[in-house]
């Protein structure tokens, strides 16, 4: 069974962490973001590193989530 | 009392309720797993793997269980509701200092009419019902500086109505924040990945189990395979094996894609009736005792490869056989990735299909390789193939329908051909070499009858 692609862009964890900055903006985004990442397993797989990277790095991210949807938006293809 | 009684009679215990015969993982090793985490920890560390959640399907109906990875590779305890507490200090218990603990559900141990209870492991310093956790804990958290733990899966659940998202990990990391401030909490990913990703021997005869079993399916679903049948009843002789041959079940859900879904990476409908001149994929892997294989091959329908068929599927082969012959200790995954793509490319302007090498990721969209073990992509943190690691190796190429520019013969075809690779001192070893994969010996196989071709009625 191959592994999903998203598994392979360059930096999932770093989109994981952004999920609950995107979600507390209410942004629609996160919607169709979460599911395809729980329909590719990804959630499962990484949200241990996912939850260690985010705590790291959440002051920088909140400054900008703008930026961070845009990185989200970018990463996994989302329009 | 009457309980605990009970629970010691126990304790000598084989780990599983396995038939006479079948593969296990000695307890011995379980021990050593522990032991190896305890060393890697320091004494103001401590560690708690829980049980996988039970998932409710209606009313008093559950999904199959399946256990945590962590909690099957410490300690094979494969029942819910239970705790695993591992600490190298060590927690005091009627006087001893205890480094692991399984706490249980003491009610579990109760036979009724409906369930069998479990048997209990002998891996553990000590077993203790789930009702002294709390105080053990409180105790154990004394002067703990970092606590590796992880919430059993989904970490994430979102509300359907409201849309609501709620991560359950963050919520507690708050609460265990508030309740021992300056505790530090990570992921048991941290120290358990490492030493998951290399296989034991004893997890190697369980993995080659695995594939055995799961090449015993293919094999019959090979001589099975003829125009007319649907893609389910493939599956049907595939999971056949797998309940014969005593796997629990699939370790993933089985992909049996035919003409145009041969094409659709994940496809797990089964539902098409295959047709003379398709190819049909089938990605398939059995658990046995905990550890999934991972399997795929292609055949033609109709027993005999087109052309187009047979030219895709042999540069599919070279992209493998190429690959397979760089993979060793020390090379990185980076560079089996390049390989496949760099023979792919090759063998795409080869056939004319691409005239760069840049273009031939539109016909092989996917990676190539992942770990095997407890799951079926198992836990991965190593960038560069070690002995002990086992791995996938999975080449495809996916033509689409509806390009004019590409010749009619290669059009609509999927092909993926998947082994699984031990990696060993100087190279690796095939475990899944005593299934077929060359043009002439699946046109052989494909000669016979199979489990699927005898008559059943309703």
């Amino acid at each position: 069974m191959i592994r999903s692609q998203y598994l392979r862009r360059p930096d999932p964890t770093l989109a994981i962490a952004l999920c609950p900055i995107v979600a507390e903006n209410n942004h629609g985004l996160v919607r169709s973001f979460v599911q395809r990442c729980e329909s590719a397993s990804l959630i499962q797989e990484v949200d241990d590193e996912a939850a260690m990277f985010y705590e790291n790095r959440k002051n920088q991210f909140l400054t900008d989530t703008r930026a961070n949807v845009a990185y989200v938006r970018k990463t996994f293809g989302l329009g | 009392m009457k309980k605990h009684f009970r629970v010691y009679l126990l304790l000598g215990s084989s780990l599983f309720a396995a038939e006479p015969g079948a593969l296990q993982t000695p307890d011995t090793l379980y021990t050593q797993r522990c032991r190896q985490v305890l060393q890697q920890m320091d004494s103001t560390d401590l560690m708690l793997v829980a049980s996988a959640g039970v998932k409710n399907r209606c009313g008093d109906v559950d999904y199959p269980y399946r256990q945590d990875s962590n909690m099957l590779y410490l300690c094979g305890w494969r029942h819910p509701s239970a705790l695993l507490m591992l600490s190298p200090r060590g927690v005091n218990v009627g006087g001893k200092a205890m480094h692991t603990i399984c706490f249980y559900n003491s009610k579990a141990l109760e036979s009724t009419a409906y369930h069998r209870p479990p048997r209990l492991a002998a891996v553990c310093d000590t077993m203790l019902a789930l009702d002294r956790f709390d105080a053990s804990l409180s105790q154990a958290l004394s002067g703990i500086r970092t606590l590796y733990y992880s919430l059993p899966k989904p970490v994430f659940v979102q509300e359907p109505v409201t849309g609501k998202h709620f991560f359950l990990d963050r919520e507690l990391r708050k609460a265990l924040r508030n309740q021992y401030p300056g505790l530090t909490i990570k992921p048991v990913a941290e120290p358990l990945n490492r030493l998951r990703q290399i296989k034991s021997d004893a997890e190697i005869r369980l993995l080659q189990k695995a594939v055995d079993i799961t090449a015993a399916g293919l094999r019959e679903a090979i001589k099975s395979a003829e125009p007319g049948m649907y893609e389910y009843e493939l599956q049907a002789v595939i999971e056949y094996a797998y309940q014969r041959f005593g796997a629990a079940s699939p370790g993933f859900p089985s992909i049996i894609g035919s003409g145009p879904n041969a094409l659709i990476l994940h496809y797990d409908d089964n539902d098409r009736r295959m047709q003379a001149g398709d190819m049909v994929v089938m990605d398939v892997g059995a658990e046995y005792n905990g550890y999934s294989a991972d399997i795929t091959r292609t055949i033609p329908v109709s027993g005999v490869f087109t052309e187009g068929q047979r030219e895709l599927y042999e540069a599919v082969l070279t992209m493998q056989k190429e690959t397979l012959a760089v993979m060793k200790p020390g090379v990185s995954r980076r560079a089996v990735e390049e390989k496949t793509r760099e023979v792919c490319s090759r063998e795409l302007m080869r056939l004319g299909l691409i005239k760069k090498a840049e273009e031939a990721k539109r016909f092989l969209p996917h990676g190539v390789s992942h770990d095997i073990g407890l799951e079926v992509h198992d836990v991965s943190s190593r960038e560069v193939l070690e002995v002990g690691m086992v791995v996938t190796l999975e080449p495809g190429l996916y033509i689409p329908a509806d390009d004019p520019a590409i010749p009619a013969k290669y059009r609509s075809i999927g092909i993926r051909i998947e082994d699984d690779v031990w990696i060993v001192e100087g190279g690796n070893r095939v475990i899944t070499s005593g299934l077929v994969k060359e043009v002439k010996d699946i046109e052989k196989l494909m000669k016979q009858k199979g489990l699927g071709n005898q008559p059943l009625s309703l």
